[in-house]
């Protein structure tokens, strides 16, 4: 996902840098490294067997899953399609995309074994990232030499530590490296969208939190499509942002001189069909939001601009178009949206995991929906026979009926559609859907499954996982105190006026009508940064609206459907003017607050654990409680702040220092505690959280 | 060369080195991962017994479950030879529940725990006021298989 990114500094602008300066190239490194400590090489949900199969099968050299290399029981997986008697994988945007990664790692694995590999890659990661924090603190002698002692050491108790993890475990390695790297890379994106509106400071620690601070380090190991799609989300921020004003003019091969502003909105688009290749629904929402946000603020919009956005769209929707043919034979028709498999179809998972397939029966039975809650994902009714969908729809026109009823009926039966009437009949439910899944989780009876995980009461709300967000609250909460009471001020003017004969309210409506009507310029003008903030908030409330009717649900844990916007999150509350001010003035207090946090919540969890001996369960919803309440005293620090109540800036950093340390110590404590479902790569931070767990 | 360089590349080298050595073309020493295989040891138990009586209470939290609490079985050893495994069962038939913790026991061990999370359940699965929940302890390896614990528990539920 590490595409080029623009570098609109003060310098030269004609350069073009992935990580903008030496404090990007830190931040990226850092946030690597951190996330690979608590890597698991393994499977937490069984529907990534799927597209580990997938990738395996592609390495290979063909699409159809002809062998599968993991599985948990014989016979079927979540995430297996079948199609005219052969079977294919759910998601083959990640499996291409972890291609390279795979390809390195079956290299060479032929000259070190694989746990060995993973830890001196990690322990090498460490030398780099603390020589680069060392060129940005301007110490880069002590540093270098010390993080290369560190690395050698940190390798060294690795190594004696290391159990054995096999050849095979590569396919869903790679996976897991993919997701490691894409979350890096929105620590990246965020940094360089945050200091490019206020400057390095604010956009280190944005960068920075988005790994220690939010629920993206659980699921960076997790090779799910989330992480992934959270960094087209960080990365289409930042090209947003940076596209904006026309900026210099740079030349592009075959296209001659054109302005950086379009080829980074080209470069948007483009990966915005990438997105839809990872997930077709999250893609599209992402190209509607995306379209919707660039066209209303974009500096251009000339023929010229429009032919780049055609051709960077198209070539990012290629490979996503050319797998829907090879799979399912129609251009629009991913997948995942094919017939699930199931054993007693026409196809067969031999004991050895060898695919042999009959000669295809007729008259299949029909599967309806798709395991783990996805039901959404396919058609209401007779989902599962969209495979024949395409043909029979031409058919039923050419036999004279009218093509509007055909597209009536062809909307109607559309995935869309079924989801779209969903979230209107579903709306009954809302307060109580989004209490559970914004605010508070506890014991949610209606729409979650807790069997599957064993009865215990695992799933937080965003508040809960996510308790920075009370900075965003507390901005909003103080910023609309401020406008009603602004308001009210002004209001007092002409009601006294008014007794003059009613011109008082034609003048109100024709004032709103006017705003309504000047609203287009006033967006194409506003500043950057706030157009940005209107893209951040698009993306938020679309994938609000797109998981709905399916959340709360199981095996979320911190919601993951929703996880994409946490990038979309951590900008929006980096941008309250009470946050960046205190990032700008009190960097040394948040640090310091994070830091005794964090070591007075390890020494709590050491004392207090072993005493109440909580059950997962129980350990998970009190982390939620204790970030419910940091996220309510966030907000209305930052509503103080805003509002002029507290002047000074330590209080606000030192609450955030406080919900950064308790997300921390839930995302660590899910993966080395909570959460055991591999073989860590990094043995020594498993040894010494098994001395620090209590 | 600088000393940080020189530093930094004697760290290069220390691990690319190492991986290459230990590496399968190498082939070098093949003791470098450890391994949790179950060999043809024995123990004889001295003594054994639960930490705390199983039983049922109310999740804490907002759990909104009643968890059936799971002690852990504590062993002192009076012999061990080899390694061989402990495999701890805890049962309740009416409730579907069956689960088993391991721990591993090496030669020259003397005390050992092995235990297992609690269970949760939905309050409205428990429909009894008590159950019969079945506790056992086995000593296992490739030598031996051993039942050293075994006890059949009344377990009431709580109102809590």
């Amino acid at each position: 996902m590490a595409e080029p990114a623009a570098d609109d500094g003060d310098g030269n602008t004609r350069d073009w840098s992935l990580f903008g300066d030496p404090v990007g190239l830190a931040v990226f490194l850092g946030a690597l490294a951190l996330a690979g400590s608590t890597w698991q090489v393994g499977f937490f949900i069984t529907d990534t067997y799927a597209v580990a199969n997938g990738l395996v099968n592609v390495a290979e050299g063909h699409l159809t899953v002809d062998r599968i290399e993991y599985s948990l029981t014989l016979g079927s997986q979540p995430g297996l399609h079948v199609v005219d008697g052969y079977l294919y994988a759910r998601n083959y945007g990640q499996a291409f995309l972890a291609l390279p990664a795979y390809y390195a790692l079956e290299a060479l694995t032929t000259v070190a074994r694989l746990e060995l590999l993973l830890a001196g890659s990690w322990s090498l990661l460490v030398v780099a990232a603390c020589r680069q924090v060392g060129v940005v603190l301007d110490r880069r002698r002590t540093f270098q030499t010390g993080g290369s002692l560190l690395g050698i050491g940190l390798f060294g108790a690795n190594v004696s530590l290391a159990t054995s993890i096999g050849t095979e475990m590569i396919g869903i390695a790679a996976l897991q490296a993919l997701s490691l790297v894409a979350v890096a890379v929105t620590a990246l994106a965020l940094y360089r969208l945050c200091s490019r509106f206020h400057g390095t400071r604010v956009g280190a620690v944005a960068g920075v939190g988005t790994v220690l601070a939010t629920p993206l380090w659980f699921w960076a190991a997790v090779p799910k499509r989330h992480a992934l799609t959270a960094a087209a989300v960080a990365v289409l921020l930042y090209w947003f942002a940076a596209s904006r004003h026309t900026g210099p003019r740079v030349s592009v091969p075959l296209a001659g001189d054109v302005g950086k502003a379009v080829v980074l909105r080209a470069l948007a688009y483009a990966l915005v069909g990438l997105a839809a290749w990872v997930h077709a629904f999250e893609g599209l929402l992402l190209l509607g939001t995306f379209v919707v946000a660039d066209l209303a603020t974009a500096s251009t919009t000339s023929r010229r601009a429009l032919v780049a956005i055609a051709v960077g769209l198209s070539v990012g929707l290629a490979p996503f178009v050319a797998t829907n043919v090879l799979v399912s034979g129609s251009p629009a028709e991913p997948p995942r949206l094919t017939e699930s498999y199931q054993p007693r179809d026409d196809v067969e998972i031999g004991p050895g995991g060898a695919v042999q397939h009959d000669v295809p029966a007729t008259g299949d039975t029909v599967q309806s929906g798709e395991l783990d809650g996805r039901s959404a994902e396919s058609t209401e009714s007779g989902g599962g026979q969209t495979g024949d969908s395409a043909g029979d729809a031409t058919g039923d026109t050419a036999d004279g009926r009218s093509a509007v009823g055909a597209l009536t009926e062809g909307i109607r039966s559309s995935s869309a559609f079924g989801y779209a009437s969903r979230i209107v009949t579903e709306t009954t439910e809302a307060p109580s859907r989004l209490y559970h899944t914004y605010v508070r989780s506890g014991r949610i009876e209606n729409g979650v499954r807790y069997s599957v995980n064993d009865e215990e009461t695992i799933e937080l709300s965003l508040a809960e996982s996510l308790p920075l967000v009370g900075g965003l609250v507390g901005g909003w909460l103080a910023g609309i105190g401020l406008c009603l009471r602004s308001g009210w001020r002004s209001r007092r003017g002409p009601s006294e006026l008014r007794s003059d004969g009613g011109t008082g309210r034609a003048r109100v409506t024709g004032g709103l009508l006017g705003t309504i009507r000047r609203l287009p310029g006033r967006i194409r003008e506003a500043d950057p940064a706030r157009q940005t903030d209107g893209f951040a908030l698009l993306v938020f409330a679309g994938y609000a609206t797109l998981y709905f009717p399916l959340l709360p649900l199981h095996t979320q844990l911190t919601v993951r459907y929703v996880l994409p916007v946490v990038p979309a999150l951590v900008y929006l509350v980096a941008r309250r003017q009470a946050v960046r001010r205190t990032i700008a003035v009190a960097t040394r207090s948040l640090v310091v607050s994070y830091v005794v946090t964090l070591g007075v919540g390890i020494l709590v969890v050491w004392v207090a654990f072993p005493a109440l001996d909580p059950a997962v369960g129980e350990a998970m919803q009190l982390h939620a409680l204790v970030n419910l309440v940091v996220c309510v005293v966030l907000a209305a620090v930052v509503t103080a702040t805003r509002a002029g109540f507290v002047e000074d800036t330590r209080p606000i950093a030192a609450i955030f220092g406080v919900a950064g340390a308790a997300t921390t110590l839930l995302v660590v404590r899910m993966q080395l505690v909570y959460f055991e479902y591999g073989t860590y790569a990094v043995p020594v931070v498993r040894r010494v959280a098994d001395a620090l767990a209590g | 060369m600088e000393a940080s360089r020189a530093v930094t590349v004697l760290s290069v080298v220390v691990v690319l080195g190492t991986l290459v050595v230990t590496g399968p073309l190498v082939g070098g020493p093949g003791g470098a991962t450890a391994t949790n295989e179950l060999g043809e040891g024995t123990a004889t138990v001295e003594r054994v017994g639960l930490t705390d009586s199983p039983s049922f209470s109310p999740g804490r939290f907002g759990t909104g479950v009643v968890y059936l609490r799971i002690p852990d079985a504590a062993l002192e050893f009076a012999s061990t030879s080899g390694r061989s495994r402990l495999v701890y069962r805890v049962a309740v038939p009416a409730l579907g529940f069956d689960r088993v913790g391991t721990a591993a026991v090496d030669s020259g061990t003397i005390h050992r725990q092995v235990g297992m999370g609690d269970r949760a359940f939905s309050p409205d699965t428990l429909d009894r006021d008590r159950y019969r929940v079945n506790v056992t302890v086995r000593v296992q390896s490739f030598a031996v298989d051993r039942t050293v614990f075994r006890r059949n528990l009344t377990v009431e539920v709580g109102d809590g």
